[in-house]
């Protein structure tokens, strides 16, 4: 399967799960993509993200029970599937090319 | 560390709502985290305001997400017809608001009836839901917990477990990830400088591990440490319940490291449990947990009670590993069980000499299967009678809706004549139903809140400090929607439907014209409300028939002027020998003071749950190869039948001689007698008791023989058996042969029962060091508590009862009125053609007497199995008898004739040449 294109909130989502490495879970996402794009998210809407990356096969899940030192939260940690991977690396070619050249190129370092 | 803010409550309970349950513990957990973090950064406030804008920003995605992807075209489809429905039914609801503060009597009488129906429902709901159904809160993963229990010296199958047992079973056992044990208890508050008891409070008392493995998050501070529970060597730190913080510590942020007086010493406060965690067996509030273990025990959790095998006092609650299935675990427990039988041998053994099992329960709730049992059949009682409230308030609030429906006929037609369809005349009245059901549905929530608070509470017997936590939660609540829409489909529809039809032209000319249909709808209404009413009759007067009998039956015994306290000695403080002759010095010195006819001793008191403590299986020796009959015993101080009045029928009483050393001696009731030798005398023969709890720590002793010195008349003594049937056989030892660390003290006063229990809180209650598990009170008062339940049940059904009937007869009136008013031509005509007075109360008389015949049938159909249901559940008592079926039926026929006179008298006075002139 040709990897496919990824829509604006998936990409988002991939790229901060991807930066994030070992440490990305619920939480960690959303403060990851506020910080950078200064955008409010839901939660619920994230884990609607999330879930249908799953489904996609381009994330995977492990669920962690509370421990102590963080007062026995559960966390359920996001990771790249290899397809996954696959998938961003497509994507942020695909977006480069495109943008290449554009207003929206130099917008970026401009501001 | 502090805690951190809570989450607002209610957008917390939105997203519990949307959200997939799979992601819920962890997105709920996400956002905690990001809430405390950004109340850091800005300031509680403005966090609370990022959570709810969280909240609603993730309705709409998780919606999308549990509803898939197709719903959402449904949406927008369904949304262009609601658009002209919503028109409609705003202009519908403004006319609803407009009208009914018009019949301002008519629309409270229904919310009111609608509110108390839905109330009484709900109730029942919120209680068999909250012991059945409910997932238990601040838990992680309820599904994956497994509890284990061992069958109980009676052959039960779900009883409490050893801690040895324990010990063997968290070392062996590979099918749970860990083992935690916990048991309840009762302890004293203190006050550190007086020793002065402040209170009981209802303990917890837990293995190391407990918070852990269930996953409990504490609200302030920790739980415990798995090394802090070493049997003996444990600290003494205390985990106090929210509630306990808020009442006793006024929410003090610093309430941890602060001291706790429990039994009059001094616990450290390590940790503030999170909102709504009740024990682990049942959903009783729980107001401190505190470590077993520690050097001299608290509560029956004694070091030297925790080496015996036999004592078995724990639950067992572990985690399911990952990869076992139920099935690998059950059978994992079946080698262990034989393994253990193998080990410990009789230990191991039921009464009857069978070796003990192990059962697993995975993932079923908390409640033990046995009581799940029970409680079922106790819910289907519940709600079949909360469900007859409700149904006499839905057939009264549509009888008088159909009598309104009647009365605005010409509003109808003129609507219908303007072009309105059927169905907007519908809507309308339905409209104006579902306004009354809201109104009904809201009263009934607030109604429920209230009783399942005080129900929650129930005094119990003795006195002690349980209570339930039933509060209503989001199930309940949506049960409350639901359950409104029935009710308004149920007393709406009919008169929506009759109402919104009536024939045109008579209507718009004003004339009487009747549909016999909507006639005929009311006549069915009266007699449900007749069935409905004579089965809560029958019930009220079966239950009265109980109490009467509780308060006139002869105990065998008299209670009369008698105090009662108990007294626990710790073990690790006084051995036996130390503790007897304490105890004992107590006992004379209350005897002799100049208010005190006779101080006594005792274990257990008669008729009393107490009674049921001490039981024992019992055998005749030199009898034929019987089964053993498990009853009670007590074991008492010499005089002590003869202060309670117990007559002796043959042979001598328990003497001073009766002591340790001599030969061990028991006086039996005449019903032991018969059972064991029958026909015999039973003087000097002999018979073994297995169980009794009479060793250093009170544990249960293996076979122990008696030879039977005196025999006494019978008596209600036992508790267990019930008021009905015959008289249990119970016996009685003396104290001295049969040592125990808690004891009663019984003390009759010369003048009155108070003068002996103020006496009692004056010399004993200063004692430190021990629980009051009875705090002093009178023996009457302990023995009428048990049957508080009881009072409080037969007035409720007598209530409904009562009220059952005010509709009933209320509806009879009404039909027979309606019928007078129908009939008021056909009245005059024969009138005037020369009929009676007789003839003419005839026509309509046996109207309204047909109706309540009717109904009382159908309701005397329904009452016999109910009753009998009651009989046997319950109470074994207040016999269904021809007396209570011909009360019931006396006091529906007197209401029902009652009802009928007026109207029918009414017909009497018609002028004969008025009426024929009207039309």
């Amino acid at each position: 399967m040709s990897p496919t294109f990824l829509p604006e909130l998936e990409l988002y989502v991939m790229l901060a799960v991807s930066r994030l490495g070992d440490d990305a879970y619920g939480a960690s996402i959303l403060r990851e993509i506020e910080e950078r794009t200064e955008r409010p998210l839901s939660v619920g809407a994230l884990y609607t993200t999330v879930a249908r990356l799953a489904e996609k096969g381009l994330l995977r899940f492990t669920r962690e029970s509370g421990e102590a030192g963080r007062r026995g939260r559960p966390r359920k940690y996001c990771r790249l599937t290899p397809e996954g991977e696959r998938a961003l690396e497509h994507s942020t070619t695909m977006l480069r090319r495109m943008m290449e050249g554009t207003v929206a190129a130099r917008g970026g370092e401009g501001r | 560390m502090s805690a951190g803010p809570a989450p607002p409550r209610l957008a917390r309970c939105l997203l519990t709502l949307v959200v997939e349950p799979e992601d819920r513990p962890f997105l709920l957990a996400d956002l905690e985290e990001e809430l405390e973090r950004r109340s850091r950064l800005t300031d509680a406030r403005r966090a609370r305001q990022w959570y709810w804008r969280q909240a609603f920003g993730s309705l709409a995605p998780c919606l999308a997400r549990r509803m898939g992807s197709g719903a959402r075209h449904m949406a927008t489809r369904i949304g262009g017809g609601l658009r002209y429905a919503v028109t409609d039914f705003g202009s519908d609801l403004m006319y609803a608001l407009r009208t009914l503060p018009r019949s301002p009597l008519l629309s409270l009488t229904t919310v009111l009836s609608l509110g108390l129906g839905i109330g009484a429902v709900t109730t029942a709901f919120a209680v068999v839901h909250a012991i059945l159904w409910r997932a238990p809160v601040a838990i992680m993963d309820p599904e994956g917990l497994a509890a284990i229990y061992t069958t109980d010296p009676t052959g039960g199958e779900y009883g409490p477990s050893s801690f040895p047992d324990y010990l063997s079973l968290a070392r062996s056992l590979r099918g749970v990830e860990n083992l935690a044990a916990c048991r309840l208890g009762m302890v004293a508050l203190t006050d550190p400088e007086t020793n002065g008891v402040g209170g009981r409070l209802t303990t917890e008392i837990v293995t190391g591990n407990y918070f852990d493995l269930l996953g409990v998050q504490m609200s302030l501070g920790r739980g415990f440490a798995a090394e802090e529970t070493r049997v003996g060597a444990a600290e003494r730190v205390a985990v106090i319940s929210r509630d306990l913080w808020q009442r006793r510590f006024a929410g003090d942020p610093h309430v941890i490291g602060r001291p706790l007086f429990l039994d009059g010493r001094r616990w450290t406060i390590v940790g503030v449990a999170p909102e709504g965690l009740v024990a682990r067996f049942l959903p009783i509030r729980i107001d401190v947990w505190l470590p077993l273990g520690v050097p001299d025990g608290v509560y029956r959790a004694t070091p030297g009670r925790l080496a015996l095998r036999t004592e078995r006092d724990f639950l067992l609650v572990g985690r399911l590993r990952d990869g076992t299935s139920p099935e690998q675990l059950q059978g994992e427990l079946g080698t262990l069980a034989t393994a253990l039988h193998g080990e410990y041998g009789v230990e191991w053994e039921d009464d009857r000499g069978r070796p003990l099992h192990l059962t697993a329960e995975v993932g079923k709730g908390s409640t033990p299967p046995e009581g799940r049992a029970q409680l079922r059949t106790v819910g289907r009682l519940l709600f079949a009678g909360t469900g007859l409230v409700l149904f006499l308030a839905c057939s009264n609030v549509g009888g008088l809706l159909l009598a309104r429906a009647g009365s605005r006929r010409r509003e109808m037609a003129v609507r219908l004549a303007l072009g309105a369809s059927r169905r907007r005349l519908v809507a309308l009245l339905m409209t104006e139903s579902a306004l009354l059901a809201m109104a009904g549905g809201g009263l009934g929530l607030l109604l429920t809140r209230i009783a399942s608070s005080a129900l929650g509470s129930l005094p119990f017997p003795l006195g002690f400090a349980l209570s339930f936590d039933f509060s209503p939660d989001r199930r309940v609540v949506l049960f409350v929607v639901l359950l409104t829409g029935l009710t308004c489909l149920l007393f709406g529809g009919l008169p929506a439907l009759e109402g919104s039809k009536p024939s045109l032209v008579p209507s718009l000319k004003g004339g009487g014209g009747s549909s016999g249909r909507r006639f005929e709808a009311r006549r069915l209404l009266v007699i449900g409300q007749m069935a409905a009413s004579t089965i809560f009759l029958v019930l009220a007067f079966l239950l009265l028939g109980s109490l009467r009998e509780i308060e006139s039956f002869d105990l065998g015994f008299d209670p009369d002027r008698v105090a009662v306290m108990s007294k626990e000695l710790p073990g690790s403080e006084y051995s036996s020998a130390e503790a007897a002759q304490m105890l004992e010095a107590l006992r004379q010195q209350l005897a002799a003071q100049p208010e005190v006819e006779a101080a006594h001793l005792a274990v257990a008191a008669e008729h009393s749950l107490l009674a049921d403590i001490h039981r024992a299986s019992v055998v005749a020796i030199d009898a034929a190869e019987g089964d053993p009959m498990n009853l009670s015993y007590n074991a008492v101080t010499p005089g002590y039948l003869e202060m309670l009045g117990i007559p002796l029928v043959r042979g001598r009483s328990l003497l001073e001689s009766d002591a340790q050393g001599a030969a061990q001696v028991a006086v039996v009731s005449e019903s032991l007698v018969e059972r064991l030798w029958p026909g015999g005398e039973g003087l000097g023969r002999h018979f073994v008791a297995r169980g009794m709890r009479t060793g250093e720590e009170g544990e249960r002793q293996g076979d122990r023989a008696f030879e039977v010195v005196g025999v006494v008349e019978d008596g209600r003594f036992g508790f267990a058996e019930g008021l009905g049937g015959s008289a249990q056989p119970f016996f009685w030892v003396p104290l001295a042969q049969n040592p125990s660390a808690f004891v009663l003290f019984e003390v009759k006063g010369r003048r009155s029962a108070e003068e002996a229990v103020r006496l009692l809180r004056r010399q004993i209650g200063g004692v430190a060091g021990e629980v009051n598990l009875i705090l002093p009170t009178t023996l009457d008062d302990l023995i009428g508590s048990q049957y508080q339940l009881l009072r409080g049940l037969t007035r409720i059904v007598s209530f409904a009862g009562l009220f059952g009937l005010a509709l009933a007869t209320v509806g009879v009136y009404g039909a027979v009125a309606l019928t007078v008013a129908r009939r008021r031509r056909e009245a005059a005509i024969r009138q005037a053609l020369g009929a009676g007075p007789g003839q003419l109360l005839k026509l309509v008389f046996l109207d309204g007497v047909g109706l309540t015949l009717v109904g009382l049938a159908v309701g005397l159909a329904l009452a016999l199995p109910a009753g009998r249901i009651l009989e046997s559940e319950l109470y074994g008592s207040g016999p269904l008898d021809l007396i209570v079926l011909a009360a019931a039926t006396a006091l529906l026929l007197a209401a029902a004739v009652g009802a009928s006179l007026p109207p029918a008298l009414r017909l009497l006075r018609v002028d004969p040449a008025g009426a024929l002139r009207i039309d």
